[in-house]
């Protein structure tokens, strides 16, 4: 029996390697779990169970030629469904993308399914990336597997879920304002969100495009490392895409890495209002955990981190509304019967996006519109250079900034209904990194009870390297 | 102008239809949200360069043929309303 719920793909590779357990086994072992969770969670918006099996069979025949079992190979995962896939609907969570079959391929799937990954299915989110607690998908809630009456954070909560609960040993998922760390600090895992630019965006459906990052949801470091020495890289496809030597695992495992030790700088600020002192406690914990492997502890200040939530706010609604301008009704998505071209368009939008997506499309209209822009767009531009200058200096006095990743635990389900700007307030310790651009990673910090808190920690650009050290240092 | 009727206004921008009790709903929602957002104007930004995004350098290549789509694979997205490779529409301007 294989306990897929705690298997970890570095497990599942040896285990594989030694012909302990075949393709074919630990595949179906992931669709059973899928099969007796989902009626309860509802993680997975698509399945793709045929193609799985096929290909794992396929992989144990090359398995049995001899072929090397390393990285992802015969590993199941899943995908979040902000993802294109040919010939695999792909819905973005949205009515308005229901039965959409897209004609290409995503650069991170097409990676992964070349470097052997076996794909289970496409999960559950926000529609559109557009919450952080996936209670805003045309598909129906999806349930924290922690305690199935709380959320499992957003938007990337299918692929938090189906982790957690064991339906693939990874997700890919995409985090433009805390959407793969949010999942993974309530659902207890690891979540990447790289370097912008380190993941090649190509066929990911856009939420802020200034802002969208894709990386991985793990249940150890150790496999996020894995995960992205296979996805990271140049893309032609993506003329942000940044180089990469992809040596991630091979960095954390070398004798210098583990005895490296750093100057961890802790920000006053994410430690004020608005944190819940169960959740402070933990993560107070964590930092004298560091201290006591050596590591020197230093306070900062982040002052503008009060600005960061409307300014994250103003220019990633402000880039929804233009980037979802494409979804007109006309070449794909959502069609309805009229003779009218304007009503058409109207009668597409108005039906096919949920009532979040609407309202951060107003939003956005609204601050991009003549008369507002340099009130809010411009303002909220200028302030993200103040943002940068205000990391670039923090990294001039430490190596790598701990915060929560969360200031709460899990939200019971439909607890922030009526009022969607405390929602995202929870954001408020995720989303001022977007806008600058830098990596950040979440990582269990400990539990309270049934739950489990997340601790961030943030670095430079292109610091993944170190923030994955420093991160495993503490799962050792 | 009202922010409601600046809300109506952004709606018909946005090719979104509201209804009467969706926008007595969004309303005080949205007012909320961009009082929050106010709190930019606390900043002095008068000295601040204003930058689209300064993280992006334009990126160019030869411009040689590659591999795309096919027309018909592009156009694979509208089954019903597409006629030898090219999406029919509805008459935009009156005949």
């Amino acid at each position: 029996m294989i306990d897929v719920k705690t298997l970890t793909i570095q497990e599942a590779n040896q285990m594989l390697a030694n012909n302990e357990i075949t393709c074919v086994e630990l595949t179906q072992a992931c669709i059973d779990a899928i099969e007796s969770n989902e009626s309860e969670i509802n993680a997975f918006v698509t399945t793709t169970f045929d193609l799985a099996l096929e290909k794992a069979s396929k992989i144990d025949q090359e398995i049995a030629e001899g072929h090397e079992v390393t990285g992802v190979y015969g590993i199941p995962y899943s995908l979040k469904d902000a993802y294109v896939t040919k010939g695999i609907k792909t819905t973005a969570g949205s009515k308005i993308l229901e039965n959409y079959v897209p004609a290409y391929d995503a650069a991170v799937y097409k990676k992964l399914d070349e470097a052997g990954a076996i794909l289970l299915g496409k999960t559950n989110m926000d529609s559109f990336g557009h919450g952080s607690s996936t209670e805003n998908s045309h598909f129906g809630v999806t349930c924290n597997p922690l305690d199935t009456s709380r959320v499992p954070g957003g938007s990337s909560g299918g692929s938090g879920a189906a982790v957690a609960y064991g339906g693939g040993l990874f997700s890919i998922g995409e985090d433009t304002g805390g959407s793969n760390r949010a999942p993974a600090s309530f659902c207890g895992l690891v979540g990447v969100k790289p370097t912008y630019g380190l993941v090649s965006r190509y066929g990911s459906i856009a939420y802020a495009s200034s802002y969208d990052t894709v990386g991985p949801i793990t249940k150890t470091i150790q496999d996020a490392t894995i995960v992205m020495d296979v996805i990271a890289g140049k893309d032609d496809y993506d003329a942000t895409s940044i180089e990469s030597d992809n040596d991630y695992e091979k960095f954390i495992n070398k004798e210098d890495s583990k005895s490296k030790r750093y100057k961890i700088g802790v920000p006053e600020e994410f430690f004020q209002e608005g944190i819940d002192p169960e959740v402070k406690k933990v993560i107070e914990d964590a930092i004298e955990k560091y201290r006591e492997l050596g590591h020197e502890i230093i306070d900062i200040n982040l002052p503008y981190t009060k600005y960061a939530v409307a300014a994250y706010y103003v220019i990633g609604l402000s880039e929804t509304s233009s980037n979802l301008n494409r979804l007109d009704g006309i070449r794909y998505g959502l069609d309805v019967e009229t003779d009218n071209w304007e009503e058409k368009i109207t009668q597409v939008r108005t039906e096919g996006f949920t009532p979040e997506t609407k309202r951060r499309i107003l939003i956005g209209t609204y601050t991009l519109s003549a008369g507002f822009a340099d009130q809010y767009y411009n303002k909220a531009q200028k302030v993200r250079e103040l943002l940068k200058d205000q990391f670039q200096n923090a990294f001039e006095q430490v190596d790598i900034i701990l915060t929560p990743t969360m200031p709460v635990l899990p939200p019971v389900i439909g607890e922030h209904d009526d009022d969607p700007l405390k929602m995202w307030l929870m954001d408020a310790y995720t989303c001022s990194i977007n806008p600058v651009g830098i990596p950040a990673i979440s990582l269990p910090a400990g539990s309270i009870g049934d739950l489990s808190v997340g601790m961030q920690l943030i670095g430079p650009m292109e610091s993944e390297k170190e923030l994955f050290n420093l991160g495993m240092q503490f799962q050792s | 102008m009202s922010r409601k009727d600046d809300i109506a206004h952004v709606a018909k921008l946005a090719k979104l239809k509201l209804t009467d009790q969706e926008l007595e709903d969004f309303v005080p929602q949205i007012e909320s949200i961009l009082d929050y957002m106010q709190v930019l104007n606390e900043l002095d930004l008068d000295l601040v360069d204003f930058k689209y995004n300064s993280m992006l350098n334009n990126v160019t290549r030869d411009d040689e043929v590659k591999e795309s789509l096919t027309q018909e694979e592009a156009v694979s997205g509208r089954v019903n309303t597409q006629t030898d490779g090219a999406f029919t529409l509805n008459r935009v301007v009156k005949k």
